[in-house]
């Protein structure tokens, strides 16, 4: 049998196993072992599973990622989300739509600080949800903002999707966490102008501000006062990669070490809940390499199989417009995104689109961005949003999930706004990378 | 018995923790003082790179069996979550095999490798020299702690298809990612 045909027959393999629910790390694992014996005996796999078990797991580089995963537990540790909402509702509780607004920009601070977009779907349930009924908000608006808004996390530095996305790719994560900032805000905005809009147009859905209460200055200042040290530390790590002080991992142990001084000096850490934070830091760190490490010995097996190869010369030899290429892409990943979780979906389709794409001219960076972007729509996306299924989780049965979906949609189309935005100037992905300190 | 034997593997995941937290520790503080000594005191911290990805070894592959027994390690439940108890344990018993089998390789070949690099005095180069073959073993270690725990779950999932099948509890899974 053909390499290729073999590697074609092991992928089908894998991805049936996966969806039948076999763990993904072993499903791909296994899958490549196979491969790698019909493809080429042992020499292959001694040389892959002696070696790569060390060189993927042991770099320097990855260290990112427990910098950032401990980071965010710390910060989520310290009560970092209750104050950025509760200063958000005060600065822009008054406008229309304002505590849906406050949300947006809330998550958008403490989603892209904890880095995790369940988190923070699951925080702002408990915290944003009945201050927005309160103030008679529709349980549509005040549901989607919330399930959408979460997604913010994923592309605002510092960004464990994107970090991924470097590894797996081998392109500067430094560049990737920066390319990151613009794209984020941009969702920012769009999300906002959405809510706007929507309560011009249906003013029932979000019908009082609280501009009712009286709020002092004085006030303003103690709760915006809270939020700063976190805020400085974040802004700092940022800076740091932006100005070439740091490397992303120095950011990310500096950023974490700082915030763990933070916190025990805002006396919000105990001793358990440091305990907590380093097992979770060790799950969250353990499941994704493993994933990385299948997923590399995955993507050696089918490039040695030649059918990476094939795959770019076929694309390629389609002589299709590469916009149309594109747009099959981003059907085919949306669809994968409903179904599978977003750093497998890196681990898998990335090695595969890849290499055809920058053939077709387009931007690595650019492609990481749009990557991260779209399998974050996609986490929103039902039938299986993992978002959605949160949301109705932590509020319960007041909000059936036909609430959360219909309040949701807008935000989906809001996001496939900033997608077509994002794909017609890339400049906005790949102009700060370009500028900053190398 | 069984239970016994389950509860006594479980103290000995949690205790394997000890040092995958002390790696992490050394990565945070390592790192943020050689940032602090470079600019500071224009002096680095000698071998903190160094330190800090071989200290990634000890993460990983020691916390695997841990992040079984918590049942975290990455799986699509898009189906797994629409079937019966009966054929949930069904795949779950051919997952185990196939986890054994995959990380069996692990464990035999970076065993190889441990022995040869122990041989051979290999280091890591940089500012400090860094023997890697504790590493290796440590590879092989947390994949045969990682195969004792699935062999342990293989074992429950035997024991719960003969089970009458009782109700689950609705539940949800919160990812971290």
């Amino acid at each position: 049998m053909e390499p290729t045909t073999i590697a074609l027959i092991l992928l089908v393999v894998m991805l049936a196993l996966s969806f039948l629910g076999v763990h993904m790390a072993w499903a791909m694992g296994v899958s490549a072992l196979l491969g790698m014996y019909l493809i080429d005996g042992m020499g292959m796999i001694s040389m892959q599973f002696g070696e790569a078990a060390y060189k993927i797991v042991a770099s320097y580089d990855l260290v990112t990622v427990p910098m950032f995963v401990i980071m965010g537990l710390f910060v989520a540790e310290s009560g970092l989300g209750t104050d950025v909402f509760t200063a958000a509702r005060l600065w822009l509780g008054r406008l229309p739509g304002g505590l849906a607004i406050a949300t947006t920009v809330a998550n958008a601070i403490f989603g892209a600080a904890s880095g995790s977009t369940s988190a923070a779907a699951a925080l702002f349930s408990k915290l944003a949800y009945p201050e927005m009924r309160r103030y008679g908000y529709s349980k549509k608006l005040a549901a989607g903002a919330i399930t959408a808004a979460g997604t913010l996390a994923a592309m605002i530095p510092p960004s464990i999707a994107l970090v991924v996305y470097g590894i797996v790719s081998s392109q500067s994560i430094g560049k990737l966490l920066i390319a990151g900032i613009i794209p984020g805000i941009l969702q920012t905005i769009v999300f906002i102008i959405l809510i706007i809009i929507w309560v011009r147009v249906r003013p029932s859905a979000a019908p009082s501000t609280i501009s009712g209460e009286k709020v002092h200055l004085k006030e303003r200042a103690v709760t915006t006062g809270r939020v700063l040290p976190i805020l400085i530390i974040f802004f700092f790590a940022v800076a740091g990669i932006f100005f070439g002080i740091f490397t992303p991992t120095e950011g990310g142990a500096v950023g974490a070490t700082a915030a763990l001084a933070t916190v025990l000096l805002m006396r919000r850490l105990n001793w358990e809940s440091f305990k907590v934070c380093l097992k979770e830091a060790t799950k969250t760190t353990g499941m994704i390499m493993l994933i990385v490490f299948g997923g590399y010995l995955f993507s050696r097996m089918l490039a040695s199989s030649g059918l990476i190869k094939d795959v770019t010369e076929f694309l390629i030899s389609l002589n299709v417009s590469k916009h149309l290429l594109f747009l099959l892409i981003v059907a085919l990943l949306t669809l994968s995104g409903m179904l599978i979780v977003p750093i497998v979906m890196i681990v898998i389709f990335v090695p595969i689109l890849l290499p055809p794409l920058v053939a077709l001219g387009y931007d690595p960076i650019w492609f990481g961005v749009m990557f991260t972007a779209l399998i974050e729509v996609a986490v929103i996306t039902p039938p299986v949003a993992l978002n959605i299924f949160v949301v109705k989780a932590v509020v319960g049965p007041e909000l059936t999930m036909g609430n959360i979906v219909s309040g949701t949609l807008p935000f989906i189309g809001a996001s496939y706004i900033t997608l077509t935005i994002l794909y017609l100037a890339p400049q906005l992905s790949t102009w700060l990378p370009s500028v900053m300190f190398k | 018995m069984f239970e016994h034997v389950r509860n006594l593997y479980t103290k000995i995941c949690i205790i394997a923790l000890i040092p995958v937290s002390i790696a992490i520790l050394v990565q945070m503080f390592y790192v943020s003082i050689n940032v602090a000594g470079r600019y500071l005191f224009n002096k680095p911290a000698a071998g903190a790179m160094e330190a800090s990805g071989e200290a990634m070894i000890y993460i990983v592959y020691l916390g695997l069996a841990y992040i079984q027994l918590t049942d975290s390690h990455i799986r699509i439940d898009f189906i797994f979550s629409r079937i019966s108890t009966k054929t949930k344990n069904v795949i779950d018993i051919i997952a185990c095999l196939l986890g054994v089998i995959f990380f069996a390789f692990i464990v035999w070949f970076s065993f190889q490798s441990a022995l040869h690099s122990l041989k051979i005095r290999e280091v890591v180069w940089g500012s400090v020299e860094f023997p890697v073959y504790p590493q290796r073993f440590v590879i092989s270690l947390g994949s045969l702690m990682m195969i004792i725990q699935l062999i342990l779950d293989l074992i429950q999932a035997v024991l719960n298809l003969k089970k009458p099948i009782e109700p689950e509890a609705p539940g949800i899974k919160v990812e971290v990612i």
